[in-house]
């Protein structure tokens, strides 16, 4: 199935033995993208941050390689939590955590859930969730795949990985390593030459390794590792001579997983440890600044069918971390946990969903958090949803600790979302329609900002605005076949409005003026064709203007086109597939920026091979 | 023509009968390369007529206001080198101040002292991140060299706490100029004449520059500041002597200076207040290159400088 529910005859998606999706990741009322490994190989795409660009979310992005962080629904970059296996594992330092360094390779899921989850995920589940997945299949099987990719700007791109499994044991293994040196051109004005971007080299490394047992029909264990390290060079804006800074971050992931599940009760068991460092230095200015945190996690959740209509779900948190960084001035502590419940009703046409969180972080119980969602089809082939929610955000070590300018006394961010989903999909004749449409609204109180004090000077954290986000989501598809050609078309716009309802001098403010860095329009339209192992995709992307801290930032267009062929042999047990794929990027050579004063790259091109080799027991 | 010459005798007698006052920043004790930044929470610092007030942050260690720093690191650029100026040096000295203007730095006038002129500088912080742009901050010109960028500091009296209209404005940075060739950034000592302020108890630095986005001013708001000038009001009141003669006087083309010490520094302005030329330890100067006319002589002789009208023939 692609990202709409639509079949998709190019992928082969192995059997994955885990638990059925709890109520607590499947909750009725919310938008949910969902993409498996293999269309995620499909798409030109090299990180997080480029795959959400592509449905249409707004990517704050400093430049090709450099930090990239979303805007979902008008918040901000801590507003969207990432989970991996469902821990959050976004920095507790900054609240949030750059998109562009996770490359999707290793894992075998990602799903996006717009909108607020707090009462199911905690702290920054306000503008939307992401969850990274890695699943282990438990069945005889060896699958191994390899990708190289080779562009512009020196691009290289390579991602192994191998899967041995049986009906007991399975182990996966991936590898991934890229680089580039991302010396694009962009103009300077008509009358000069083009200038080269200098200093913005990355190179990552990327190691996982999922491990599972499966005790019983009933009893698994899973260990994950995650390991990754980045080096990249932090350019100069196009109003800088030169820059000579750079960052390494290191980052160590590893859960262990136990589930439990009979007829009636899930138990799953999760005890994690993340161990990341960040080390940013600029020779040109002598600032060496080392940081990181270690954070100790454990989560039991567990849920139980009272009935076929009733089922309940209950959990708790744990988590300890441990920053450092010497404008701390010491290592700093902070220590959260949670409870949370869950009760569901099914019958045939409705689903109903309550929850309930209470967080509770340094001995500060942060106000009670409920959401209830609900879906219901009042005809065929028409779905109604929505839901109300609590949700917040805590402040982050920074935000509190940071000297000079970190605030101890730092409230949380609260506020209420509310939203509402009409979606309808129709066949005619042998053509598959989907289309759907979402509005939002959602008030943030408290929302925290870093400004330039006026009597001392430097800057400081406090909960300065209130935000008032509201909007619309239309989404649209199609999927049909002229002769032996099958096509498939996507597109999607939003209208958001988010805006600070309080006057502000520094940032400069006034009431019901849009955010910084948040486009009121977003639009992206897609048409792929697949004939015979041949397919051609084109994607276009429409962003509005939005204002930059130092000036307005135009709107925008770009567009990319992907030209591949597949084909596989089969024999007995084993099959090999490869696939050829040729990618243009910013097809129109468009000059913009997403970021002032940080040129996005002009056209480039990359071309890649995949091959893969799966060999199951059972027919592949 | 007498309209003229009147005001002209009347300026030569009050700059010549006035003992003039310099704070130098000379008599703070200070290792080689080091600063004060107010972290002894004394407010601020005090020399000769002056008193320049600091604000220093205990919890945070920073501070805003006025430093006292002699920091000869004038090629690093960025934060850690914020005490720094450009020149690597103090006016006549090793030392000098180093602001920091949050709001308004504030520089107090003691003892009924008025102010007669200053040196000032731009931080090694902000001359780089006008050169050079930063993570922050836009070189001056933008990309294409055309921007119109400015960095202005504006000087302005108070007076029993009203803050006078009058005002003057000195460019640290200026690159307004059609001809691109034209456009400079500050990088050594310049006088500023403070005497058009009228009577003020204290004056008030504020920094403008055009590089401005939401959270403020991006270029750092940093000056530095040496030799600040103030005419001592009880020597004005007795008519005290100068501290030099000059000979001959009106001259065609060289003067001596003559008196108990030979000057560290002498500068001669023209009327309107420019310096026209400069040089330092010596106790006779060519004007020969100087066209016809009335010029102020200002040297500096230890901790004070005096001033006296010469005429070019």
């Amino acid at each position: 199935m692609n990202a709409n529910g639509q079949p998709d005859t190019l992928l082969h998606i192995p059997v994955v033995e885990i638990s059925a999706e709890s109520i607590r990741n499947d909750r009725p009322g919310s938008m949910v993208n969902y993409w498996r490994s293999a269309e995620i190989a499909s798409i030109p795409v090299s990180d997080l941050s480029e795959l959400l660009q592509k449905e249409g979310i707004y990517i704050k992005s400093y430049g090709l390689g450099s930090l990239a962080t979303s805007s979902i629904r008008g918040g901000a970059a801590g507003h969207t939590l990432v989970l991996w296996n469902g821990l959050p594992v976004q920095s507790p330092m900054l609240g949030q955590l750059d998109l562009s360094l996770l490359p999707l390779g290793s894992f075998n899921s990602v799903s996006l859930e717009r909108g607020g989850g707090s009462g199911a995920w905690g702290s920054g589940a306000i503008g939307g969730v992401i969850n990274l997945e890695n699943g282990l299949s438990f069945s005889e099987r060896i699958a191994i795949s390899s990708e190289t990719v080779l562009g512009d700007f020196g691009r290289l791109r390579q991602a192994t990985s191998v899967e041995l499994s049986s009906t007991r044991f399975s182990s996966k293994t991936s590898f991934e390593y890229r680089e580039a040196s991302n010396d694009f051109t962009y103009p300077i004005s008509d009358d000069l030459p083009e200038r080269e971007q200098t200093n913005a080299k990355l190179s990552q490394r990327l190691f996982t390794q999922d491990l599972g047992w499966k005790i019983s029909d009933k009893d698994q264990i899973t260990a994950h590792l995650w390991h990754q390290n980045s080096f990249r060079e932090i350019p100069p804006t196009n109003v800088q001579t030169r820059s000579l800074a750079e960052q390494k971050d290191e980052a160590t992931r590893a859960m262990l997983n136990y589930k439990h599940e009979s007829a009636r009760f899930r138990l799953n068991v999760k005890a994690a440890f993340f161990d990341e460092r960040i080390l940013f230095t600029d020779p040109q200015i002598g600032l060496e600044a080392p940081s990181g945190f270690k954070t100790y996690l454990a989560e039991a959740t567990g849920q139980y069918s009272l009935s076929e209509k009733h089922e309940v779900f209950i959990g708790h948190t744990q988590t300890i971390t441990q920053a450092e960084a010497k404008e701390y001035g010491k290592t700093t502590e902070e220590y959260r946990w949670s409870v949370f419940g869950m009760w569901r009703y099914t019958a045939n046409d409705l689903t109903l969903q309550a929850s309930l969180r209470q967080e509770v972080f340094d001995g500060d119980f942060v106000s009670p958090v409920p959401s209830i969602g609900a879906e219901y089809s009042p005809l065929k082939n028409w779905v109604v949803k929505g839901k109300i929610s609590k949700n917040f955000r805590l402040p982050t070590l920074n935000d509190r600790f940071w000297v000079p300018g970190g605030n101890p006394d730092l409230m949380a961010e609260t506020g209420w979302s509310e939203e509402v989903t009409i979606e309808n999909s129709f066949w005619i004749k042998e053509s598959f329609f989907k289309w759907s449409v979402t509005g939002f609204n959602r008030e943030l109180d408290n929302w925290i900002m870093w400004s330039p004090s006026e009597s001392s000077g430097f800057w400081s954290a406090s909960n300065l605005a209130t935000v008032w986000s509201r909007g619309m989501e239309f989404r649209a598809s199609s999927s049909f076949n002229v002769s032996k050609v099958e096509f498939t078309i996507d597109g999607g716009y939003d209208r958001i409005l988010s805006t600070n309802e309080g006057n502000s001098d520094v940032p400069g403010m006034e009431v019901g003026e849009q955010l910084l860095y948040t486009p009121e329009q977003l639009a992206f339209a897609s048409l792929k064709a697949i004939w015979r192992g041949l397919s051609i995709s084109y994607r276009h992307s429409y962003t509005g203007e939005a204002r930059g801290v130092n000036e307005l930032i135009p709107e925008f267009q770009t567009a990319d086109v992907r030209l591949q062929y597949s084909g596989k042999a089969k024999q007995d047990h084993s099959k090999v597939g490869a696939s050829f794929f040729f990618d243009i990027m910013n097809l129109y050579d468009a000059d913009y920026f997403v970021i002032d004063r940080r040129p996005m790259p002009s056209i480039n091109l990359q071309a890649g091979i995949r091959v893969t080799y799966n060999h199951s027991k059972s027919s592949p | 023509m007498k309209n003229l010459i009147l005001p002209l005798f009347v300026f030569a007698f009050t700059i010549s009968s006035a003992q003039t006052s310099t704070a130098g920043f000379e008599n703070f004790d200070l290792d080689p390369e080091s600063f004060l930044n107010g972290s002894d929470l004394e407010g601020g610092f005090a020399d000769s007529d002056i008193f320049l007030p600091n604000d220093f942050n205990t919890d945070f260690s920073s501070w805003s206001g006025w430093a006292i720093a002699n920091a000869t690191d004038n090629t690093t650029p960025g934060f850690l080198n914020q005490y720094s100026a450009i020149t690597g040096a103090g006016f006549t000295s090793d030392t000098y101040a180093t602001s920091y203007v949050s709001t308004e730095s504030i520089v107090r006038l003691e003892g009924g002292a008025s102010q007669e002129g200053v040196h000032i500088t731009n931080s090694t912080y902000a001359y780089f991140s006008m050169l050079d742009g930063d993570a922050f901050a836009k070189k001056f010109g933008g990309a294409t060299g055309n921007d119109p960028d400015f960095f202005l500091l504006t000087i302005r009296g108070y007076q029993g706490g009203e803050l006078s209209d009058v005002d003057i404005e000195f460019y640290l940075a200026d690159f307004t100029f059609v001809d691109n060739s034209q456009d400079y950034i500050v990088d050594e000592w310049t006088y500023v004449d403070l005497t058009s302020l009228g009577e003020a108890d204290s004056l008030s630095f504020t920094l403008i520059s055009s590089d401005v986005g939401q959270f403020g001013m991006n270029t750092p708001a940093y000056f530095c500041m040496d030799d600040f000038i103030t005419n001592d009001p009880l020597s004005i009141k007795n008519g005290a002597e100068a501290l030099f003669q000059v000979f001959p006087n009106p001259t065609t083309d060289r003067i001596r200076i003559s008196g108990e010490s030979i000057p560290q520094l002498v500068s001669i302005f023209d009327v309107n207040g420019r310096l026209v030329l400069q040089e330092k330890n010596v106790n006779e100067v060519n004007l020969e290159t100087l066209e016809v006319g009335t010029y102020i002589l200002r040297a500096l002789i230890g901790r004070v400088v005096s001033s006296q009208l010469v005429v070019k023939k």
